[in-house]
C-alpha cells in the first residue's frame, strides 16, 4: 500500500485527454492489414525506433484466429510518460488495404492521419490528413511488393517525428535470420518510406522526441514475457504445457531459455496431463508450472483438486480470453475470477493471485512458486489476454532476477517421526522427497490420515484432515492490493488485472479518484479492502465479464452493497480510458 | 540387498483369488531382484481396485487419480532420473479413461515401467462393462450385452512405437516377477499387460480360461521379438492371448534426449539472469 510512482501526474494533464487534443503526450499509431503481410514486425519495428528514442511504447496487437488473410492491427502507442493501455483514438492510421480503412476509419481522431497504399485502395475520397502512398509500388521497385509495409513503416517513421537512422539497425537484427539479402531489401523498402516526400506531413513528435530525448535504460516486453522470465527467475525446472492462445508465449519462450538453466519444457498431449505433470514434478521435488487459458483451465480442473488434496505444490497461469467453450481465443476477458477460485468439486485451499502490471507479472511468478512451497497447495496466476500480450517499455527496476531467495518452505528433518500430512497449527506438514532415506510415504487423492494412510471410515480422521487442509491459508504473505491516486479521494475505482494499465492513466486526470487494485483475488484479503474503501461514498468496480464477478466477490465478502457499482464491458476489447471515465461518471 | 518382504506395506483388500495379488508379488519380487531399496522406488497408481496397490507396496507412493497415473510418473521421472518410477492401473484406467496418456507415454519413451492388471471388468464399483469386455458382456451398464468391441492392447502398443511391450498372467508369477525385471531394466517405456483374474465378476476369464489357451512367446522357438512386424503377426494370430516379451528394441528415452543435456548449466546463475533480461528484452 501507499503511493506509488505515478501518482505525480494524478491531475496535472491538460484537458482534453481523453478528446482530440494537440497537448495530449501520448500518441497512437495502428498499422492495418492481413495477416501474414507483416503487420506485427512492421509494428514492432516501429516500437523500437521510439524505445531507442527515449521514449515510452506501449503495443497492442489485435488479430483474428486465423493465420494468413484476416484483418489484424497492431497499435503502437508511444508517449513521454510510462504508457500503460493502448488508449483511446489512433492518431495515425496505415491502411494497406480497403477493407482496412473501411473497418477502421471510424477509430480516426478527428486530427488524425491516414496512410493507405494508393496502389491497393482506389476511389478514396478527398479528406483532410488523408494521404495515398505509392507503397507496393515503392517496395516491388527497391525489392519485393511484400514489403510495401516497410516503406509504409519508413513513410509513418518519419511523419511521427522519429529518427530514421535508428531503424537499419533494428531492421537488420529482425531479419538477420533470414539471410543479408533480406534484411538489406527491408532497409531500402523502410529507406524509400522514409524519403517519400508529401508537403503535408509534419512531423508531429519532435515535441515528445526532446522530451525524452535523454537515452533511457528501459526493457521492452509483454506480461506473457515477463512471467516466463519470472519462472526462470524462481528456479523453475519444468514447464509442462499445451499450446494455447493466449499462454502459449510462455511455453515458447521457455522452450528456447529454459533448457540453458537446466530445465525442460514438454508439450502434452492435453491440459489433463499439463497439470499432472507439474504435479509428479513438484512431488518429486523440482519447481514445475503450467500456463493456460480457460479451455485448459476447465480440463485442468481435475488435477486442481489432485494439488489440493495431495497438498502438492503448483503453479499454473491463467491466461483469461473470452468463454465460454472456444469462445474468442484472440479476445480479451475476465470471465475466469469466479472459476479460478471455486473450480473443483470438494473443498481444499488454493491461493489465486492478479497481477496488473509487466513487473507484477514477473514478481507474481516468483511469489507463486514461493506460496506453493509455503503452503503446499496450487497457486493460479490470474492474467488475461490484454496484460499477456501488450508489450510496454518498463523500467529495469520492476524486475530484479537477482535478489530472490529461493524458501521451499516447511521440509522434513530426518529422523523425527515423520508424518508427511501431520495436523500442525497452521495446517502446514513437512515435506518429504522421494529418494530421501526413511521417508517413505503415500501421497494419494483418496482421503488419508496424517501417516498418508487412506482412511475414509474415521470421521474423526476426515474432520481433522479437511480442518488441517482448509486452515493452511488462514495467513498469506503476498502482496493484497494496493492503491494509488488521491488518498483523501471519497470515490474509489476497483480492479484487477489489466483494469490497472487503463485505470491509472484515467487516474491522471481524476484527482477526486482513488483506484485500489486488488492483487489477490483469493484468499479474499477483505480486511484490507475494507480498510481501503471506508468512508468511500462512491465504489465502482471495474471488470471485463458480464456478470460483474469481481464486484459480487466483494460484495460476498463485505457489506458494501448500496455503495457499489459495477462496470462492465465483454465485447472482447479492453476499456478505453475515455470509455472507462465516463462509465465512471454514472 | 532387499527382499521382497521389505516391498511389503499394508495388508491387501483385494477379494481373496483376486488376480491382483500375484502380480503385487511379482513387482515385490522384480524389485528386490534388481537390488533396489523402497527409498529409490515410486509407484504410481491410479483409481479402481488396482490403484489400491499403492497401499499395499512399500516404496513411495503416488495414489493419483483414475487414468492419470501415466502424466504423473511422467513428472516424476522427468524431476528426478535415479528414481525407478513404476505405474500401476487398471484396464479402466489405462485403455479407457486414461488411454490417450498411454500413446502419448508411449511415443516419448519415458524411462518407466507400466503394469496394467488387466482384468475385463469395472471391478470396484461391482463388474461393469470395461473397454476391454467381451462383445456380449452382460453388465449393469450394459443389460442386453456389449456391443463394443474390446481395445486391443499388444497391437495398440506395438503400433504406438512401443520399444518394450510384454504380457503375463497373474497365475505365473515366475514368468510375471522376470518380465517386470527386464521391463525396469529397459531404458525407456516398458508397457507389460497383465492378465488379473477378477474371480467376484467375471465368471468368464478364469485361471483355468487362461491356462486352456495362453500361448507363451519365451517358449516359441524362433520367435524374434525385435522385429515389430512378427510381434504384430504372432500377437493376432492369437488373438492377444499370448504371454512373454513380446518386442524390445533400442532407442534412447525421452529423458535422455532432453534439450538441457546440450548445455551445460551456466555459472553464477544470478548474474547470468540480468545479462538474458538485458539480452533479450532491450533488443
Amino acid at each position: 500500500m501507499g503511493f506509488q510512482k505515478n501518482r505525480r501526474g494524478a491531475g496535472a494533464l491538460a484537458k482534453g485527454e481523453f478528446g482530440v487534443s494537440k497537448t495530449r503526450d501520448s500518441r497512437l499509431i495502428r498499422i492495418a492489414g492481413k495477416t501474414g503481410e507483416g503487420v506485427d514486425s512492421a509494428g514492432d519495428i516501429l516500437a523500437h525506433i521510439a524505445k531507442e528514442s527515449g521514449l515510452e511504447v506501449n503495443t497492442f496487437r489485435s488479430f483474428p484466429p486465423v493465420i494468413k488473410g484476416g484483418n489484424t492491427h497492431h497499435d503502437v502507442r508511444i508517449g513521454v510518460r510510462p504508457v500503460l493501455c493502448s488508449g483511446d483514438d489512433v492518431d495515425v492510421l496505415i491502411a494497406l488495404d480497403g477493407e482496412q480503412l473501411a473497418r477502421l476509419k471510424r477509430d480516426v481522431a478527428e486530427d488524425g492521419w491516414v496512410l493507405y497504399d494508393r496502389d491497393a485502395v482506389r476511389d478514396v475520397p478527398e479528406r483532410k490528413n488523408w494521404v495515398g502512398l505509392p507503397l507496393k509500388s515503392t517496395a516491388r521497385s527497391v525489392g519485393a511488393p511484400v514489403m510495401r509495409n516497410m516503406v509504409a513503416l519508413g513513410a509513418v517513421t518519419r511523419l511521427a517525428g522519429l529518427d530514421g537512422k535508428r531503424a537499419a539497425g533494428i531492421i537488420r537484427a529482425r531479419f538477420a535470420a533470414k539471410g543479408e539479402r533480406v534484411a538489406e531489401e527491408n532497409r531500402r523498402a523502410f529507406e524509400a518510406g522514409y524519403r517519400m516526400h508529401e508537403p503535408r506531413m509534419k512531423p508531429f513528435l519532435p515535441r515528445m522526441s526532446e522530451a525524452g530525448a535523454k537515452e533511457k535504460d528501459r526493457l521492452f516486453l509483454s506480461g506473457n514475457e515477463a512471467m516466463a522470465f519470472g519462472a526462470l527467475a524462481a528456479d523453475c525446472k519444468l514447464f509442462a504445457g499445451y499450446p494455447i492462445t493466449p499462454a502459449t508465449d510462455i511455453m515458447e519462450w521457455l522452450a528456447v531459455r529454459l533448457p540453458r538453466f537446466g530445465g525442460d519444457v514438454v508439450q502434452t498431449e492435453d491440459e489433463i496431463a499439463a497439470l499432472c505433470m507439474v504435479i509428479g514434478a513438484q512431488y518429486a521435488g523440482v519447481r514445475a508450472m503450467t500456463a493456460t487459458s480457460g479451455p485448459g483451465i476447465s480440463l485442468m480442473t481435475e488435477a486442481l483438486g489432485l494439488s489440493g488434496m495431495t497438498e502438492t505444490p503448483a503453479v499454473i497461469v491463467n491466461v483469461q480470453r473470452p468463454g465460454p467453450s472456444a469462445g474468442m481465443p484472440t479476445k480479451h476477458e475476465q470471465g475466469d475470477i469466479q472459476h479460478m477460485i471455486f473450480a473443483s468439486h470438494g473443498e481444499f485451499s488454493r491461493i489465486v493471485l492478479a497481477p496488473g502490471t509487466i513487473g507484477e507479472c514477473f514478481r507474481d511468478i516468483v511469489a507463486a512458486f514461493h506460496l506453493a512451497d509455503r503452503h503446499q497447495c496450487p497457486v493460479l496466476v490470474a492474467s488475461d489476454q490484454d496484460l499477456a500480450l501488450r508489450k510496454q517499455t518498463i523500467d529495469p527496476s520492476e524486475l530484479d532476477p537477482e535478489n530472490i531467495a529461493i524458501d521451499r518452505g516447511k521440509l522434513a528433518a530426518p529422523g523425527d517421526g515423520f508424518r508427511r500430512y501431520a495436523c500442525t497449527d497452521d495446517g502446514i506438514s513437512p515435506r518429504a522427497f522421494p529418494g530421501q532415506e526413511g521417508m517413505l510415504f503415500l501421497a494419494s487423492g483418496d482421503e488419508h490420515d496424517e501417516e498418508g494412510k487412506i482412511d475414509v471410515e474415521i470421521p474423526e480422521v476426515r474432520r481433522r484432515m479437511v480442518e488441517k487442509r482448509m486452515r493452511k491459508i488462514r495467513r498469506v504473505e503476498s502482496e493484497s492490493l494496493r492503491w494509488y491516486g488521491n488518498p483523501a479521494a471519497h470515490r474509489v475505482l476497483v480492479g484487477c488485472g489489466s483494469v490497472t494499465g487503463v485505470a491509472l492513466e484515467v487516474l491522471r486526470r481524476a484527482p477526486d479518484w482513488k483506484f485500489v487494485q486488488i492483487r489477490r483475488l483469493w484468499p479474499f484479503p477483505a480486511r484490507e479492502v475494507e480498510a481501503a474503501l471506508r468512508g468511500a461514498e462512491r465504489v465502482a468496480v471495474a471488470e471485463h465479464n458480464e456478470g460483474g464477478q469481481l464486484a459480487r466477490l466483494i460484495r460476498s465478502e463485505l457489506p458494501i452493497h448500496e455503495r457499489l457499482r459495477s462496470i462492465r464491458k465483454y465485447d472482447g476489447t479492453p476499456f478505453k480510458p475515455r470509455e472507462l471515465w465516463e462509465a465512471m461518471q454514472g | 540387498m532387499t527382499s521382497s518382504r521389505d516391498f511389503v506395506r499394508e495388508k491387501p483388500t483385494w477379494c481373496p483369488g483376486c488376480g491382483d495379488f500375484g502380480v503385487l508379488k511379482a513387482i515385490q519380487d522384480a524389485a528386490a531382484d534388481s537390488g533396489l531399496s523402497p527409498e529409490d522406488m515410486v509407484m504410481v497408481s491410479g483409481i479402481g481396485c488396482s490403484g489400491k496397490i499403492t497401499s499395499y507396496f512399500r516404496s513411495y507412493g503416488f495414489h493419483s487419480m483414475h487414468g492419470r497415473t501415466l502424466p504423473v510418473a511422467t513428472g516424476i521421472r522427468l524431476a528426478n532420473p535415479a528414481l525407478k518410477v513404476i505405474a500401476v492401473g487398471g484396464d479402466g484406467d489405462g485403455y479407457g479413461i486414461g488411454l490417450n496418456h498411454l500413446i502419448h507415454a508411449i511415443r516419448r519413451n519415458v524411462d518407466l515401467t507400466y503394469i496394467v492388471m488387466h482384468n475385463h471388468v469395472y471391478g470396484n464399483t461391482k463388474g461393469q462393462t470395461a473397454p476391454t469386455s467381451d462383445v456380449g458382456y452382460v453388465s449393469g451398464s450394459t443389460p442386453m450385452g456389449a456391443i463394443e468391441e474390446p481395445v486391443r492392447p499388444l497391437s495398440l502398443a506395438l503400433a504406438s512405437g512401443a520399444t518394450f511391450v510384454a504380457q503375463g498372467m497373474a497365475g505365473n508369477i515366475r514368468q510375471l516377477t522376470r518380465l517386470i525385471r527386464e521391463g525396469m531394466a529397459h531404458e525407456g517405456f516398458a508397457f507389460i499387460n497383465v492378465f488379473s483374474p477378477c474371480v467376484t465378476y467375471d465368471k468368464k476369464h478364469t485361471y483355468a480360461w487362461y491356462k486352456e489357451r495362453l500361448v507363451d512367446l519365451d517358449e516359441c522357438e524362433g520367435y524374434d521379438c525385435t522385429d515389430p512386424a512378427a510381434a504384430f503377426a504372432k500377437v493376432t494370430q492369437h488373438g492377444e492371448l499370448v504371454t512373454g516379451l513380446i518386442h524390445r528394441r533400442a532407442r534412447p528415452s525421452f529423458e535422455r534426449q532432453l534439450p538441457k543435456h546440450r548445455f551445460q548449466e551456466r555459472d553464477g546463475k544470478r548474474m547470468a539472469l540480468k545479462d538474458v533480461m538485458f539480452e533479450i528484452f532491450s533488443e
